[in-house]
C-alpha cells in the first residue's frame, strides 16, 4: 500500500464532502440523495408497501372496541365497527395509509400553507386563499365545534385515526412526494378537515359574477354588460320540472355602450376571469314506471379536476343497527359524500348559486386603512397578520388582512372591496351527511340534509320504495330589497347587507314528478317564472341538461346498462343548436368554394364527439373563430356567457355582429359565422392537411391529462383519448383537458340494492402500487365495476385484512 | 473476491441497521483494518455497490422494485435503469472517496 499524495487525498476529501452534502441536503431540485436512494429506508422501500399486506394488526388509541377492515379485490376498505366514532377513526387510519400526501396537500391548499410544503411557487395560491378569509374562517369554525357535537367528535376521531397511522408508519412507507420535497407530514386535526372542506368550497362555490360584470362593464357599459352575463339563460331546462320544456326566455343584447369608469376603478386588481373549463356534474334518476325492471335507478358523475391520486376514496362503513353505507369520501373529510345504503342512494351536482357577494367600501386611508364607513360612522377594521412561510420555514411574505363585519376586505384597483361568503360561516356539513347515510327513505334523507349549507348542491335521491327526489340544497342568502348578488353592493350602509336565508321550502326541488324522471347538470335550477328571489346569475349552459332530458324522455324502459351508456354519451345539444346556424350562413354565401367544403364536412357530422370523428375538430375551431370575431369590443380575456351568444344567434342584425376592424362595412350574423367557418377550415387544413387525408380525428386534437397532484409527468397519466368534448355528458375542454367525470356511479334500488362505479385513478396514492391508476382503463372505456356491498366481513372475499384494536399506536 | 464479499456484507448490514450514511464509515474502517488488502479502495467501492445491489435484490422479493425504478427515474428525468445505476454508483463513490481519505498516511 502506498501513501496517497496530498493532492489526491484533498480531492477525495472534497468529493466525500460533496457526496455527503448531496446525500443529506437538497441540491437544486434534487432531493437529498442518501435518503432517496437508501435501498432500505429510501424510495426503494416503497416497493415493499406497494400492496396491502394480506393481514395486518394495529393498535388505535381511543377505539371503543376492535374494528375489522376487510379490503375487497378493488382495494376498497369495508369497515366493520361497533360504533360510528370507531368507524370514522378507522377510516382516518386507512385513508392515511393509502393517501397520506394527498391529505396533507388538500388541507394546505385550503389553509393557504402550500408554500411550506412545495416552496415559493405556491405563494400566489396561498395568498389567494387567505385573502378570501379561508385561513381565518377555518380556525374559527374548527374552534366553534363543541367536542361533544357529532361533527366535532367525528372530526376528532378521524384525526386520531390519521395520527395513529403517522405514529406507526414504517420509515419505508413515507410517501414518495415527501421524499422528493424533503419534507415530513404534519399531524392531523379537526382544523385540517375544515380546511379540506373549505378547499372544496373554493372549487365549487366561489363565484365571480360581480367581477365578470365589472370586466364587461368597464369596456361596454352597464346595460350591455348585463346582457353579456345575464340573469337567466334564454333556453330553460330547469332541474325543477316545469311544463313545456325546453322553453325559450327572451334575452335582448343591447349594443355596446360607453365604458363604465367606476367599474374600471375596481377592475385593475383582478386577473381575466370566466375561464371556460368543463367543471360541473350530471345526475339523474328514473322512477320505477319508466324502468324495465320497475325499480328506481339513479346515476351520478361529478366533473372535477382529474388528478392522481383521485379526489375520491371509496369506502364502506358498517355499524350494526346504525349505519351500513357505501360511497366515496374526500380524503380528509369523514363522510360518505356520494353513495348509498341498503335503502337509499344519493348523488350531487353543483348548484352554482351565488353565495359570495362583494361590497365597495369607503375607508379612512386608501393605502393603509384602519376604519371603514358604515351608516355614517367610522367602524374599526379587524386586522390580521398573515405570515407566509416557505419550505425551510423562512418567511416569504407578511400581509395585513382587513375584515369588515361582512368578511375579508381587499384592495381592488383604486378602491376596496369586502366580501361575504357562506362557505366561511359553516362547518356542520359532516353531521348532516352522517344522518343522511342512516336514512331509510328519500324523505328521511332530505330531512337530514335540510341544514346543509355549503357548497350548495343539487341533491338527487332515490329509494327502494321507488321515490325519486331532487333539491338544490344550501344556504342561499336573501339580498336587501329583493336585490341581486351579481353587482358590487354599497358598503357604506347595513341596508345593503344580506337580510336572511331562503327557507328550505323555497329551495328548487321536486319529488316523484309526473314525467317519471329527474335530472340536473348544473343548469339554472328554477324556471325564471318560478323564481321569487335572486338565486344566482351567469349559470352554466343547459346543454348537458338538454341532452340527458332528451335521452330520458325517449326511453321508457331504462336499465342500469342504459344509464351507464348515457354517462359517456358523445351527443352534443350544443352542436345540435349551433351547427344549423353555421350551415345556414354557408348557404347564404354561395360561390365560396372553401366555405362550401367546410359546410360539407360540418353537414356530414353526426354531432357526436367520438374519438374518430372529424366534425368536432372543425366545429370547435369555428366556435373559437366566432368568439374572436364577435367579441372584438371586449378586452382580451373577457368572454361573455354563451347565453349571450345564443341570444345573438336569433338577432342577426345586432350591432355586436359588426366587426369594428372593418370600417365602412357592417357585418351581420351570417357574415361572421361564414367567415369564422372559413377561418376554421383553413386553420384546420394548415394543421392537419385536407379532410380527405383523414387526419382530422377528434382524438388527435382532444386528449385528457390526469396530472399527479404535483404535476410530475412521470407520475401522471397523459394523452388519454376519450369520447366527449365541451358540453357533452362526459365533458372536457378541447385542448389541455384535465377535468371530467371524477366518479361515475349507477345504482339500482331493487329488493337487493346493486351498484356500479369507477373513477379515473386507484385507491392507493403510492405511485408504485398497482392500485395507483388501475381504474383508468375501465374509466376510459366508459365501463363501470360492480361495487361489492357485503353485509358481513365474511362476504367480502377478502384480498387483505386489517385488524384494529384499542391501544396505544406507538 | 472474498474481501469484496466481506465488505459488501458489512456495508449491507450497516445500511440496513442504521442507514446510508454508514457506507463511508464502513469503507474508511475497512481501509484502516484490512491491512492485507492491496486494493482497499477498490474493495470498498465494489463492495458498497454490491451491498446495495444485494439489498435491492432482497427488496425485489417484497415488491415491484422495477416500478420504483421506472417512476423515480422518470421523475428525475432518466430511464429506470439509470436510476438503478445511480443507486449503485452513489454508495460506490461514497465508499471510494472515504477509503481514499482514510488510507494510512505512512507507507507500510
Amino acid at each position: 500500500m502506498t501513501r496517497p499524495r496530498p493532492a489526491v487525498r484533498a480531492a477525495n476529501l472534497l468529493l466525500l464532502a460533496v457526496l455527503l452534502w448531496a446525500g443529506s441536503y437538497r441540491v437544486g431540485r434534487l432531493p437529498p440523495l442518501g435518503a432517496l436512494l437508501d435501498p432500505v429506508r429510501g424510495a426503494w422501500g416503497l416497493a415493499a408497501t406497494a400492496d396491502l399486506p394480506r393481514r395486518a394488526d394495529a393498535a388505535l388509541p381511543g377505539l371503543g372496541a376492535g374494528v375489522r377492515v376487510v379490503y375487497d379485490d378493488r382495494a376498497v376498505p369495508h369497515i366493520f365497527a361497533a360504533s360510528e366514532l370507531d368507524a370514522w377513526r378507522a377510516l382516518g387510519y386507512v385513508t392515511a395509509r393509502d393517501r397520506l400526501f394527498q391529505l396533507d396537500l388538500q388541507a394546505r391548499a385550503g389553509g393557504g400553507t402550500l408554500a411550506e410544503l412545495v416552496g415559493t411557487p405556491a405563494l400566489p395560491l396561498d395568498r389567494a386563499v387567505r385573502e378570501l378569509g379561508m385561513a381565518r374562517a377555518a380556525e374559527h369554525l374548527a374552534d366553534s365545534l363543541p367536542d361533544t357535537s357529532e361533527a366535532g367528535a367525528t372530526l376528532d376521531a378521524y384525526a386520531a385515526g390519521v395520527n395513529a397511522w403517522l405514529d406507526r408508519m414504517p420509515a419505508r412507507a413515507l410517501p414518495l412526494e415527501y421524499r422528493l420535497l424533503d419534507r415530513r407530514p404534519v399531524r392531523w386535526s379537526r382544523l385540517r378537515t375544515v380546511q379540506v372542506l373549505l378547499r372544496m368550497n373554493y372549487t365549487l362555490a366561489r363565484s365571480t359574477t360581480e367581477l365578470d360584470f365589472l370586466a364587461a362593464a368597464a369596456a361596454v357599459g352597464d346595460s350591455a354588460a348585463a346582457a353579456l352575463f345575464p340573469l337567466h339563460w334564454p333556453i330553460q331546462e330547469p332541474l325543477q320540472p316545469a311544463p313545456g320544456e325546453p322553453r325559450r326566455v327572451p334575452l335582448v343584447v343591447p349594443p355596446p355602450g360607453a365604458p363604465d369608469s367606476v367599474a374600471a376603478t375596481f377592475l385593475a386588481a383582478f386577473p381575466p376571469l370566466h375561464a371556460s373549463r368543463e367543471l360541473g356534474s350530471n345526475n339523474w334518476a328514473v322512477a320505477p314506471a319508466r324502468t324495465r325492471d320497475r325499480v328506481a335507478l339513479l346515476a351520478g358523475d361529478p366533473h372535477l379536476d382529474l388528478t392522481l391520486p383521485s379526489v375520491w376514496y371509496e369506502a364502506h362503513l358498517v355499524v350494526p343497527g346504525v349505519v351500513d353505507a357505501y360511497g366515496v369520501t374526500i380524503p380528509g373529510l369523514p363522510a360518505l359524500v356520494l353513495g348509498f345504503n341498503r335503502d337509499v342512494a344519493w348523488t350531487f351536482t353543483n348548484t352554482g348559486a351565488d353565495v359570495m357577494d362583494r361590497w365597495a367600501e369607503v375607508v379612512d386611508d386608501s393605502v393603509n386603512p384602519l376604519r371603514y364607513r358604515l351608516d355614517g360612522a367610522w367602524v374599526p377594521l379587524e386586522r390580521r397578520l398573515e405570515v407566509y412561510r416557505g419550505s425551510r420555514d423562512e418567511v416569504l411574505a407578511v400581509d395585513t388582512l382587513r375584515f369588515t363585519h361582512r368578511g375579508p376586505m381587499r384592495h381592488a384597483g383604486a378602491g376596496w372591496l369586502s366580501l361575504r361568503w357562506t362557505a366561511l360561516e359553516s362547518a356542520g356539513e359532516v353531521a348532516g351527511l352522517h344522518r343522511a347515510a342512516r336514512a331509510r327513505t328519500v324523505h328521511e334523507w332530505m330531512d337530514a340534509m335540510a341544514g346543509f349549507a355549503s357548497p350548495p348542491q343539487n341533491m338527487l335521491v332515490a329509494d327502494r320504495a321507488g321515490t325519486i327526489a331532487i333539491r338544490s340544497t344550501g344556504r342561499f342568502p336573501i339580498r336587501a330589497d329583493g336585490g341581486r348578488g351579481d353587482r358590487v353592493l354599497d358598503g357604506t350602509t347595513r341596508a345593503s347587507d344580506w337580510t336572511g336565508d331562503w327557507p328550505v321550502a323555497e329551495y328548487p326541488q321536486a319529488a316523484d314528478p309526473a314525467q317519471g324522471f329527474l335530472a340536473s347538470a348544473n343548469q339554472e335550477p328554477l324556471d325564471p317564472r318560478d323564481q321569487s328571489r335572486y338565486l344566482g346569475a351567469d349559470w352554466p349552459p343547459p346543454w348537458r341538461a338538454l341532452r340527458i332530458n332528451a335521452l330520458l324522455r325517449a326511453d321508457s324502459s331504462v336499465t342500469p346498462e342504459t344509464m351507464r351508456r348515457w354517462q359517456t354519451d358523445p351527443g352534443s345539444a350544443r352542436a345540435d343548436w349551433y351547427v344549423p346556424y353555421f350551415l345556414a350562413a354557408a348557404a347564404a354565401h354561395p360561390g365560396d368554394s372553401v366555405l362550401a367544403q367546410a359546410a360539407t364536412v360540418l353537414a356530414a357530422w353526426d354531432r357526436r364527439y367520438t374519438a374518430e370523428s372529424d366534425g368536432p375538430v372543425l366545429f370547435e375551431a369555428a366556435v373559437r373563430a366566432t368568439d374572436a370575431l364577435l367579441w372584438d369590443e371586449l378586452p382580451p380575456g373577457v368572454t361573455p356567457s354563451p347565453a349571450a351568444f345564443v341570444a345573438l344567434l336569433d338577432d342577426p342584425g345586432n350591432s355586436w355582429w359588426d366587426d369594428r376592424r372593418t370600417p365602412g362595412r357592417r357585418e351581420r350574423r351570417d357574415d361572421v359565422l361564414a367567415q369564422a367557418l372559413t377561418d376554421a377550415y383553413l386553420t384546420t387544413v394548415r394543421e392537419y392537411g385536407p379532410p380527405e387525408l383523414l387526419n382530422w380525428s377528434w382524438s388527435r386534437v382532444h386528449r385528457i391529462d390526469i396530472w399527479h397532484l404535483l404535476r410530475i409527468p412521470a407520475l401522471s397519466a397523459r394523452g388519454i383519448a376519450v369520447n366527449g368534448g365541451p358540453s357533452t355528458l362526459s365533458p372536457s375542454s378541447v385542448t389541455g383537458a384535465s377535468e371530467g367525470p371524477s366518479w361515475r356511479m349507477v345504482v339500482e334500488l331493487g329488493d337487493e340494492l346493486r351498484a356500479w362505479g369507477t373513477y379515473p385513478g386507484g385507491q392507493s396514492g403510492n405511485p408504485i402500487s398497482r392500485r395507483y391508476a388501475d381504474r383508468i382503463p375501465i374509466w376510459t372505456r366508459g365501463e363501470l365495476s360492480a361495487l361489492r356491498f357485503p353485509r358481513t366481513p365474511d362476504d367480502v372475499g377478502a384480498a387483505a385484512v386489517l385488524v384494529l384494536v384499542p391501544g396505544s399506536a406507538r | 473476491m472474498k474481501r469484496v464479499v466481506l465488505v459488501a456484507l458489512l456495508t449491507a448490514g450497516a445500511t440496513a441497521a442504521a442507514g446510508w450514511w454508514t457506507v463511508p464509515l464502513v469503507a474508511g474502517a475497512w481501509t484502516r483494518v484490512a491491512r492485507r488488502d492491496r486494493h482497499p479502495v477498490r474493495s470498498a467501492a465494489v463492495g458498497a455497490a454490491l451491498a446495495w445491489a444485494l439489498l435491492l435484490g432482497i427488496g425485489a422479493l417484497q415488491g415491484p422494485v422495477g416500478a420504483v425504478a421506472r417512476r423515480l427515474g422518470g421523475t428525475l428525468g432518466m430511464p429506470g435503469w439509470g436510476f438503478v445505476l445511480l443507486t449503485l454508483l452513489f454508495p460506490a463513490s461514497l465508499a471510494a472517496a472515504a477509503a481514499q481519505v482514510a488510507r494510512p498516511a505512512v507507507p507500510r
